[in-house]
């Protein structure tokens, strides 16, 4: 989207042309966009075989041995190639790489084997006992090689060419594997049919640990009570009724493969050294390993209410629940001077409360016409309850370009919800009546107004303004504070299914609300800020500040404008995520019985679906779903993003 | 029959218990154990390349940029020729979340892990050239020392690691600073560990590696650091004075009869191992993938926009104190501060006028590279550590405080720098360019302190020198006071602020010890006034 936005289609009939002659290459990676797309070669080839298997015993008439196995081996060629034509490949791009191309094998196996023996014995009417134990064993191996040359010859159309490269080809292999075991038993005990007991327990063992901490043990148990045929025998408008209680332990185990152990390295790039200019290829410990590793684990209580009136045309399910997660595994920041930045450890304490409602109602049934709604819709808070040792808090960036990977976009905070938005509060733009005029008609920032960071005697009107909080008389670090909230205080979603003879229609929307977004687009867009040259703006940014125009929402133009702290997320460009979207409609057709069975076809189906019609949101940018990062640590950032595509689906579906 | 079935199913469940820890017990298989890496000479010296890669660290770190252009920026040498978006280290407004001077500390303790691996696991090798052994363990043990000389000149009381992390792990985040004295005392054992061990530079006959020599000549900075602010051991003058003089009295060093050509040498990747004792290498323009280039001439040379003759852009620019120094005659000031920029149609030099503050640092000129095509941003040019010049200056500065006075061979040591900036014969005295005979301890230490800048000026020694001679904060107040005066109503007036900033707090005169390391270890306490 960056090379869309900022592509200046004016002029020499720059859209015929691959790029525009008065943008520096060097550090900018705008290519036209269209005719990028059009010679870019990137193809995913994808073998994928899946096998299953079992075996089943029933040793005596309540005993049952079950031996099951599958593999899957998963195989991916990725081909990529740039032309001239390409941002990669042409003779003006950064790194000045000529055709290039790459070619990468990567293979995943994995299998699974699990050993089970169920018990179940009905004892009389109001007794019966469910027992499974089992052994599973899994393993998971990958591979991959591939490599990549430079300066293809011009004629070159694909990636067989990468022989006559004249650059220096990279090779790249790896490989991994990891195992896991587990032994489980679980015992269900149903009681008069109204009251049900479980209780499980397993112990989980992972290759990911050292031998002393493979192993963790998660116990749980659960008691459902029906309680509809016991104190409400006689309310007819209620027709099921159930409470549930459970707590329970689970575990994660999601770290590389050897985080336990450290690894060394050569790495030919950015790490050898030249002696007598020949370049050294360098060894260095790369990663700490942390014999210490453990399982992460998860402690959840849940409390939950089913319920049915009116013959279950209404249901009803709600849950509350509370969950602490406890040594998480993540890269825990530790002291510098250990040589290492940071380390996997087992660090803090996560806690998740919530509420999550759905309610299914049978609006209208008849013969030959039918509406249900469904509805539903989860709050959850959380908040961070230890950071690593002796940390309270600690920041995440929002790297969407190298130059702002180290600013602090998003705050952690004991006691405070992941994912806060953290930058400075814009204030609008210095006026002329923040200035006093020299005799020399130069303006000079009238003492009282804080600076934005610059040297006060630089600043000039129309120069962006930031709140002084701390009021020392300048705008930095200092100055930055909580500026939204990431994440959503609610979200949910309701469908309609209507039917009509052989019609039927379901109407999906979904909706989030009180999150924020960072648009990081805003900065780029408005505002150059990292000072690309000859970058096309958005249109609001005709509204910037100039000495005819003084505006209060856009700085001016020029260097030095948007201050020391431009690149930071300040409050002008933190908006509200909040949406409601028309998700899906899909409409289908269903051709009648006595109609197709001539033709010999037990069902004909039509059907024409679309998604993402309409969205309701006050969010500027192209998409309020947006979260170019996928982490709970830096959740909805904006910037250069696909926009959602509308899709619209029509299918046939015959089944014979 | 069914009593088989039994004995099958426990079969499989026993044997499946059994296998299981074998089953968890994983090897990877794209990674070694550690003593595998350093099992060979071969391997040992891959380790010693990772360890000197600091000196470049990540293209952008100590002697690859952020030394000359933005630590080192601020001097009454040079000033950032930028009046906005300047690095916080360079207008001296920064706090401890600085990130250069973050990621200097980070990049100086991942060299001492690196070399403390190396000095673990020295003797992995059974059999290799015991000799050589020796001088890789040497360059490991001064390596380490040089770096904590770094962070203990620059950051005062720092924490100290003598075994790798790799082994210790890191076990605590409450790791407090050691004492500096403490930290010199092991930087001087290490070196002068080194000092017996390390090739001499004959056996080399490039600057990349380190030598007996360099070791000596390394010594004898450390010794001067130590005799000066903050530490103020006089004893050291002595030491000073007696690695300086194993230096001279080697006899493999000696000036190049051209200053210029010692920095022509450096863009030319020729090495002159007599005066360049020992240069940060770098290589190449990119078009590898190794990337072991770094930015001398390209952020701090003369500011150009075309690529053929050497983009640069001319980030640091000369007082016109520095200008002032110079005497008539005086070869190297042209050539330091460069009296020509480019521009003009048909494109090329441009001559300077008089305001000489607009003129860039030019030792290092990116026209005189070889190497095709050049890179735009990156450079293969070596920076100077160590030059026999600075030995020679740093004789005649101990010699002088140990004796009362200048003795004839701290004259003669100063002569043959001032000779050869002149570009006469360095052996034979010449009244046109000597120093005035009969000087004082004092006046010898002034004429000592400007040759220093006449001579090293831009390679990273200023900063250094005033501090360790306790005129920092006078220096670049006076100096701030003579932009203004200088500069009046010029654009390039804002030179004074950084300048004004940098001797308004004596906090100055350490750096913050940066927030990787204060966020998490309680045990570290903050530098004054930070």
């Amino acid at each position: 989207m960056y090379s869309v936005w900022g592509f200046r289609p004016f002029g020499n009939n720059l859209l015929d042309q691959p790029f525009d002659e008065n943008v520096s290459s060097a550090n900018d990676y705008r290519f036209n966009p269209i005719i990028n797309q059009q010679n870019i070669v990137r193809q995913n080839n994808t073998n994928n075989l899946a096998a299953n298997a079992f075996v089943e015993y029933a040793i005596t008439k309540d005993l049952k041995l079950r031996v099951s196995g599958g593999i899957n081996t998963r195989i991916v060629e990725s081909v990529s190639f740039n032309d001239t034509l390409t941002s990669s490949g042409n003779p003006k791009a950064t790194f000045n790489k000529g055709v290039n191309g790459s070619v990468n094998y990567s293979t995943v196996n994995s299998w699974l084997n699990e050993n089970t023996l169920t018990y179940n014995k009905r004892f009389n009417k109001n007794n019966i006992l469910n027992v499974l134990a089992g052994i599973t064993e899994q393993g998971y191996h990958t591979h991959s090689n591939g490599l990549s040359n430079s300066q293809l010859p011009t004629q070159a159309t694909n990636v067989s060419w990468l022989s006559s490269g004249s650059g220096v080809p990279t090779i790249t292999s790896n490989a991994s594997l990891n195992t896991l075991a587990s032994f489980l038993g679980r015992a269900n005990y149903t009681f008069h049919s109204d009251y049900l007991l479980t209780a499980s327990f397993r112990a989980d063992g992972s290759s990911k640990f050292s031998p002393e901490n493979h192993w963790s043990y998660f116990p749980s148990g659960a008691v459902a009570w029906k309680f509809k045929n016991v104190v409400l025998k006689n309310v007819e408008a209620i027709s099921e009724g159930k409470l549930r209680i459970s707590y329970g332990l689970t575990g994660n185990n999601r770290v590389s493969d050897f985080p336990y152990l450290t690894q060394y390295g050569i790495s030919t790039v950015q790490q050898g050294y030249t002696f007598n200019n020949v370049e050294q290829s360098g060894l260095i410990p790369q990663t700490l390993g942390n014999p210490n590793l453990k399982w992460e684990t998860t402690a959840q209580w849940d409390l939950g209410l089913d319920m049915g009136f009116l013959d279950n045309r209404i249901n009803l399910t709600a849950d509350v629940y509370k969950k602490t997660t406890k040594n998480l595994l993540l890269q825990a920041n530790i002291p510098t001077s250990y040589g290492f930045s940071s380390i996997f450890k087992n660090i803090g304490r996560v806690q998740n409360q919530g509420l999550e409602i759905s309610i299914n109602t049978v609006n209208i049934r008849k013969s030959d016409f039918s509406w249900n709604t469904s509805f539903n819709i989860a709050f959850n808070a959380n908040k961070v309850l230890a950071l690593t040792e002796n940390e309270n808090s600690d920041f995440a960036g929002a790297p969407y370009d190298n130059s702002v990977a180290n600013i602090p976009a998003y705050l952690f905070q004991v006691g405070k919800p992941l994912g806060l938005m953290y930058g400075p509060i814009w204030d609008g733009v210095y006026q002329y009546s923040d200035f006093d005029k020299s005799p020399s008609g130069a303006y000079i920032l009238k003492g009282t107004i804080p600076t934005n960071g610059n040297v006060r005697s630089t600043i000039q009107p129309g120069d962006i303004k930031y709140k002084d909080l701390n009021g020392d008389g300048t705008v930095n670090r200092n100055d930055f504070t909580i500026i939204g909230r990431g994440l959503p205080i609610h979200t949910g979603g309701i469908t309609n299914d209507f039917s009509y003879k052989g019609f039927d229609l379901s109407v999906f929307f979904q909706w989030s609300y009180g999150n924020d977004i960072l648009n990081a687009n805003r900065l780029v867009f408005e505002g150059n800020n990292l000072g690309k040259t000859g970058l096309n703006q958005y249109a609001s940014y005709e509204d910037r500040w100039t000495p005819d125009n003084p505006s209060n929402t856009l700085f001016r133009a020029g260097l030095g404008a948007q201050g020391p702290i431009g690149n930071s997320f300040s409050s002008r460009v933190v908006e509200d995520g909040s949406y409601l979207r028309l998700k899906t409609i899909s409409l289908g057709y269903n051709l009648p019985n006595d109609l197709i069975k001539k033709l010999g076809i037990r069902n004909l189906n039509f059907y024409v679906a679309a998604q993402n019609l309409y969205t309701w949101t006050n969010y500027t940018g192209n998409d309020p779903e947006v979260s170019i990062f996928n982490s709970v640590l830096s959740p909805g950032v904006d910037y250069s993003a696909y926009p959602r595509a509308r899709t619209i689906t029509v299918g046939l579906k015959a089944s014979l | 029959m069914k009593r088989i079935y039994y004995y099958l199913m426990l079969l499989i469940i026993v044997g499946s218990i059994t296998s299981c820890k074998k089953f968890l017990d994983t090897k990877p298989l794209s990674f070694a154990a550690p003593e595998a890496n350093y099992a060979t000479e071969a391997q040992l010296l891959q380790a010693l390349a990772g360890v000197y890669d600091i000196l470049g660290y990540q293209r952008s770190g100590l002697y690859a940029d952020n030394f000359f252009s933005k630590l080192g920026a601020t001097t009454d040498e040079g000033f950032y020729a930028r009046p906005s978006g300047v690095p916080l280290c360079a207008t001296y407004t920064f706090d401890y979340t600085e990130p250069i001077i973050d990621q200097t500390w980070q990049a100086l303790y991942v060299g001492i892990e690196r070399a403390n691996n190396l000095i673990y696991y020295i003797n992995t090798p059974a059999s290799m050239d015991p000799v050589e052994r020796n001088a890789i363990l040497g360059e490991a043990e001064f390596m380490r020392g040089y770096y904590y000389f770094l962070l203990v000149s620059n950051y005062g009381d720092v924490p100290m690691r003598l075994d790798p992390t790799t082994i210790t792990g890191a076990t605590t985040n409450n790791v407090p600073r050691v004492d500096s004295k403490d930290v010199y005392a092991q930087i001087l054992k290490d070196m002068t560990d080194a000092e017996a061990k390390c090739y001499p530079a004959t056996h080399f006959g490039y600057s990349s590696r380190v030598s007996q020599t360099t070791v000596e000549g390394i010594l004898a900075r450390v010794c001067l650091t130590m005799a000066g602010y903050p530490l103020l051991d006089k004893s050291k003058y002595a030491d000073a004075l007696k690695w300086a003089t194993k230096v001279q009295q080697s006899g493999i060093h000696s000036l190049n009869p051209s200053y210029s050509q010692i920095f022509i040498n450096e863009a030319q990747d020729i090495y002159d191992i007599k005066e360049a004792m020992w240069e940060a290498d770098f290589n190449g323009n990119d078009l590898t993938t190794t990337l072991e280039t770094g930015r001398l001439g390209n952020t701090n040379g003369i500011s150009c926009s075309n690529t053929d003759t050497g983009y640069s852009y001319g980030f640091i620019n000369a007082t016109k104190k520095l200008y002032g120094l110079y005497g008539d005659g005086d070869l190297r000031r042209d050539w330091a501060i460069a009296d020509y920029g480019y521009g003009g149609n048909p494109f090329g030099r441009v001559n300077k006028g008089t305001l000489i503050y607009d003129r860039n640092c030019g030792k290092w000129r990116r026209s005189y590279e070889l190497l095709t095509p050049k890179s735009k941003n990156n450079t293969g040019q070596n920076f100077p550590i160590l030059r026999y010049a600075d030995v020679l200056l740093m004789l005649a500065e101990a010699d002088n405080q140990v004796n009362n006075g200048p003795s004839a061979n701290a004259y003669e040591a100063f002569n043959e720098v001032r000779r050869r900036a002149y570009g006469f014969d360095v052996n034979t005295p010449n009244d046109l360019c000597d120093l005035t005979p009969g000087l004082s301890v004092t006046q010898f230490q002034d004429s000592i302190q400007d040759e220093r800048a006449r001579e090293l000026c831009f390679e990273t020694q200023r900063r250094p020198d005033l501090i360790r001679w306790g005129i920092w904060t006078q220096t670049m107040s006076a100096l701030a006071n003579q932009i203004s005066t200088d500069l009046g109503a010029n654009a390039l007036k804002y030179a004074a602020i950084p300048a004004a900033n940098a001797a308004s707090s004596p906090k100055f005169l350490l750096y913050p010890i940066p927030a990787s390391e204060m966020n998490v270890n309680k045990a570290a306490t903050q530098n004054p006034g930070y």
